[in-house]
């Protein structure tokens, strides 16, 4: 599960794999970004736009808070 | 590495060419007898060969990497991600750019020879473009 800084997590690396395998190149041919930036997102290296972030809940037909989740950390609510 | 990371280590290859030259120029009596003409001419000649340079490395960096590949290695169209760090990289270079050439007024505000000045206005956005490609780079590993 990627994890940034900003305390976001995401699932994405699960969800590809219970679309088939789905790659990241295919993953971003559908969201309309690149490969790189779904490589950062995946990894927990950069956090998407709100927009991008449906359109990657979208492609894999699942809620947004089932491809990311926000735990605060220490000291923020 | 990406066709746009590609095109950033070019650029600081390119800039970091241009310092030894600029180096080299000083250390051999680049200064000796120089006009402030005679250097802003030189320095432009400097400025037109590193876009030519530029154009060609990265043409010919692309056949190459394309040959390797066996498919086309082309710029893709610039998402939010790629924004956002062009945006970050270029606010990083213009900040060193604008001060850099601000201090490029210094020797005229001492009364020094005027060369120093055209030195000074032609390094600020060299080390300025360095800093922005540099930061480019960077914002690529880790954001």
């Amino acid at each position: 599960m990627g994890k940034g800084q900003s305390g976001i997590t995401n699932t994405i690396r699960v969800l590809r794999f219970n679309a088939g395998e789905m790659t990241q190149a295919a993953l971003a041919e559908k969201v309309g970004v690149t490969r790189q930036t779904v490589v950062a997102i995946e990894q927990g290296r950069y956090s998407p736009s709100l927009e991008v972030a449906f359109r990657i809940a979208a492609a894999f037909e699942v809620p947004l808070e089932q491809v990311f989740q926000w735990a605060p950390a220490d000291g923020q609510d | 590495m990406t066709h746009r990371e590609m095109v950033s280590w070019i650029q600081l290859v390119a800039a970091l060419l241009v310092a030894v030259w600029l180096g080299y120029d000083l250390l051999n009596g680049g200064l000796v007898g120089a006009t402030v003409a005679g250097v802003a001419g030189k320095l432009l000649w400097v400025i037109g060969a590193v876009i030519v340079v530029g154009i060609v490395s990265t043409i010919v960096m692309s056949i190459a990497v394309s040959a390797v590949r066996r498919e086309a290695f082309r710029e893709a169209p610039a998402d939010e991600r790629d924004l956002a760090i062009d945006a970050r990289s270029l606010r990083l270079g213009g900040i060193v750019t604008s001060a850099l050439a601000g201090l490029a007024l210094v020797p005229l505000a001492m009364g020094v020879d005027p060369v120093f000045a055209v030195y000074g206005l032609f390094g600020a956005p060299m080390i300025g473009g360095t800093v922005s490609s540099a930061a480019q780079l960077y914002y690529y590993r880790v954001g």
